[in-house]
C-alpha cells in the first residue's frame, strides 16, 4: 500500500462526524490548555488517560493529537499577552511577543504566531507523512539491542537537554527508572520492590505517576512557592487592518515561517528534548539574518514568526520518532506512549501494519487539526483571552478532583490516590529544587522497555555485554548517547 | 539484578555530584499557610473518599485547595466544587460506567 493510499484512507476515517467532533474537542480543550500558564499538554493529556478505559483508540488519539497541536497555539497566546511562557518552547515567543504587545502590536503579534504556526504544522505533517514510512522500513531491521541504544539516547538527550544542570536531569531520570523497577519482574516472574503491598505487584501505574508528577506536583509547587500576585495580561487591539498584519509584517514573517519549519522538524525528529533547543536556534537565525537587527529586543516580527514555527514543526516532528520507533522523546511524547500502553499497543514499525487504520487516521487528524486551529485562533483569538482570566484557585481546584477521579477509577482503589498525593509531593520538591519532571516520566515509561530489550539482546548473545558496541547502529546510536551530554551545554554557552 | 544495580548507582552517582556542586538552592519556606489548606483538602479526600463518597471528598477537596490559592469566597467555592463533582461523579459512572465510590449519600 502506497503512503498516498494509505493517507487517503486516514482522512476517510478522520473526516467521520465523530471523529471530526473528537478533534474540534481535542483542539479546543489543547488551545485552552495552552493559554493557561502552567498547564501544558503533558497533564491534559495525563489527566485524560482514564478515558482509554472507555473510548475506541482511534478517537482517543484523534483528540490527543488534537490537544497536543492545540497546545501549541495556545502557548504562543500566553507568551505574547502574559510574558509567561507555559513551557519552555514558548520562551523565544514571549521575547519579542510580549515587547510588541506592550507597543501595541499584540494582535500582529498573534496572527503571525498562529498563521506561522500553521504553515510550519502544516509543513511538518507532510514532512512526517513522508518520512515516516521511510523510517518505518529502516526500523524493521531494528533488534533488541538498537532499540536499547535508542533508548539510552532518548533518557541522556531529554536529562540533558530539559533543567538547568546534568546531575539534576539525571537524578529526575533515576529516579524515574527506579519507580519503573517495581513490580513483578516480567522474565524470572519475581516480585521487586513491591514492599509486601499487593497493589504494587502490578508496577506504578504510568497514570497515576505522570498525573501526580505534572498535575498534583504543579497545583502543590504553585501553592507552596507562588506569590498569588496579580498578573498583567495585555489586550490585543482590534483593527489594526487584516488581522493586524501589514504588507511589510507579511513579507517579513513568510521567510522566518519557512526556516524556522526548516530547523524545528529535523530537531523534533532527533531526540533533542523536544521544542526547546530548535526555538532558540530559530531566534539567533532570525537576529542574524534581519534585515534590522537593531528591532529585536524592541519587538522584532520576525523573532514571533521564526520561533513559532519552529515550535510547531518540532512538534510533529516529535511524532516520528514515537510512531515509528516507540520512542517518546519530550514529556508529552512519553504520555502518548503510555495512553498506547493503556489500549496494549506498541508504538513502532510493526504498528503501520497491525494497526493502519489507527495511525492513518492520526496523521490525517494533524491536518485536520491544523485548519481547525487556524480558525480557533486567528477570528477567535479573544475567547482565548478570557480563559486566559480563569481564577487561579478554582483551576487548581478543579485539577486536584480530577486528578483523584482520575487515579481512583483505573482500579477503584485508594491506594493509587494515595499513590498519587504522594508522588505529587515528590514532584512538587523536584520543581522547587529545579530538577526537571520531564526525565523521571520518561524514565518509568521507557526505563522497563528498555531493560526488557537489554535482556532480551543479552539472551541472544548469551550473555555477551560487547553486543551493544559491536554491532554498529547500536554502537553508534550509544555514542550518540554519550554526545547529547556533552551538546547541549555547549550550545546553551554559545546561547549565553 | 543487574538493572536495579544500574538505577541504584546512577541515583548515588547524580546525587553524589550535586552533593558536591551545591549552589545556591531556594531556602525560603514559601507559603506554609496555602500549603497547609491544600494538605488539608488532600488528607480530607483520602480519609473521606471511600466512606463519604467521591461528592463529598471532592467538594471538600475543590474548597480546600480554592482556599490555600487565596480564594475567599467559600459560598462560590463551594457550589462549584459541589458542581463540578456532581457533574464528574454521574459522567464518569453512568455515561463511561467506570466505578466511584458512592458512600452514603446515593445507596
Amino acid at each position: 500500500v502506497s503512503t498516498w493510499e494509505s493517507l487517503v484512507m486516514g482522512f476517510s476515517v478522520a473526516a467521520a462526524p465523530s471523529n471530526l467532533l473528537w478533534a474540534f474537542a481535542g483542539v479546543s480543550l489543547g488551545t485552552a490548555v495552552g493559554v493557561l500558564p502552567g498547564i501544558g499538554p503533558a497533564l491534559t493529556v495525563a489527566l485524560l488517560l482514564p478515558v482509554t478505559l472507555t473510548l475506541a483508540p482511534t478517537s482517543a488519539f484523534i483528540m490527543f493529537a488534537g490537544i497536543y497541536y492545540g497546545a501549541m497555539y495556545g502557548g504562543s497566546t500566553t507568551s505574547i499577552l502574559l510574558n509567561t511562557p507555559g513551557e519552555s518552547a514558548s520562551i523565544a515567543t514571549a521575547l519579542e511577543g510580549n515587547v510588541m504587545a506592550r507597543r501595541g502590536r499584540g494582535a500582529a503579534a498573534l496572527a503571525t504566531s498562529a498563521l506561522g504556526s500553521f504553515v510550519a504544522g502544516t509543513l511538518a505533517t507532510v514532512a512526517l507523512t513522508l518520512s515516516a514510512p521511510a523510517l518505518v522500513r529502516v526500523a524493521l531491521h531494528f533488534g533488541p539491542a538498537e532499540y536499547f541504544a535508542l533508548a539510552v539516547l532518548a533518557f541522556t538527550s531529554v536529562s540533558a537537554v530539559l533543567g538547568r544542570s546534568l546531575p539534576k536531569g539525571l537524578f529526575s531520570l533515576f529516579i524515574g527508572l527506579g519507580l519503573g523497577l517495581v513490580g513483578i519482574d516480567p522474565l524470572t516472574g519475581k516480585a521487586r520492590f513491591a514492599l509486601g503491598v499487593s497493589q504494587l505487584l502490578d508496577g506504578i501505574d504510568v497514570v497515576i505517576l505522570v498525573m501526580g508528577l505534572f498535575a498534583v506536583g504543579e497545583t502543590f509547587y504553585l501553592a507552596w512557592c507562588s506569590t498569588h500576585g496579580e498578573e498583567d495580561v495585555v489586550r490585543p487591539k482590534s483593527g489594526e487592518g487584516w488581522m493586524g498584519l501589514s504588507r511589510e509584517d507579511w513579507s517579513r514573517s513568510w521567510p522566518a515561517w519557512l526556516r524556522g519549519t526548516a530547523i524545528g522538524f529535523p530537531l523534533g525528529v532527533l531526540p533533542a528534548g523536544g521544542a526547546e533547543i530548535p526555538t532558540f536556534l530559530s531566534y539567533m537565525m532570525e537576529k542574524r539574518l534581519a534585515r534590522k537587527p537593531e528591532e529585536f529586543g524592541q519587538g522584532a516580527i520576525e523573532g514571533v514568526a521564526g520561533p513559532e514555527a519552529a515550535n510547531n514543526a518540532a512538534a510533529a516532528g516529535v511524532l516520528v520518532p514515537l510512531l515509528t520507533l516507540g520512542l517518546p522523546t519530550s514529556a508529552t511524547a512519553a504520555v502518548l506512549l503510555a495512553a498506547f500502553q493503556q489500549y496494549g499497543l506498541r508504538p513502532g514499525p510493526l504498528l503501520f501494519d497491525s494497526q493502519p487504520e489507527l495511525v492513518w487516521s492520526l496523521i490525517a487528524s494533524l491536518y485536520v487539526g491544523n485548519v481547525m486551529l487556524l480558525v480557533l485562533n486567528l477570528p477567535l483569538v479573544g475567547i482565548w483571552v478570557r480563559v486566559l482570566l480563569m481564577p487561579k484557585p478554582l483551576l487548581y481546584g478543579g485539577i486536584l478532583v480530577l486528578a483523584s477521579l482520575g487515579a481512583y477509577s483505573l482500579n477503584g482503589s485508594i491506594v493509587d490516590v494515595m499513590l498519587l498525593y504522594a508522588i505529587g509531593a515528590l514532584g512538587a520538591l523536584l520543581r522547587r529544587f529545579g530538577f526537571p519532571v520531564a526525565p523521571a516520566v520518561l524514565g518509568l515509561i521507557l526505563g522497563p522497555l528498555a531493560e526488557q530489550q537489554a535482556r532480551r539482546a543479552l539472551s541472544i548473545s548469551q550473555g555477551d555485554w560487547t553486543v551493544f558496541v559491536t554491532r554498529p547502529i547500536s554502537a553508534a546510536v550509544l555514542a550518540a548517547a554519550v554526545l547529547a551530554l556533552m551538546a547541549p551545554r555547549w550550545f546553551r554557552r554559545r546561547l549565553e | 539484578m543487574v538493572f536495579p544495580g544500574i538505577v541504584g548507582a546512577g541515583l548515588l552517582v547524580s546525587g553524589g555530584l550535586l552533593l558536591v556542586r551545591r549552589g545556591s538552592e531556594p531556602r525560603a519556606l514559601g507559603n506554609p499557610r496555602a500549603l497547609g489548606f491544600v494538605s488539608l483538602g488532600v488528607v480530607a479526600d483520602v480519609v473521606l473518599l471511600e466512606p463519604a463518597g467521591f461528592i463529598v471528598a471532592s467538594s471538600i477537596l475543590f474548597v480546600c485547595t480554592a482556599r490555600g490559592f487565596e480564594s475567599r469566597r467559600w459560598a462560590r467555592d463551594a457550589f462549584l466544587g459541589l458542581a463540578l463533582s456532581t457533574g464528574a461523579y454521574f459522567l464518569f459512572t453512568r455515561a463511561l460506567s467506570l466505578s466511584l465510590p458512592a458512600g452514603r449519600l446515593f445507596p
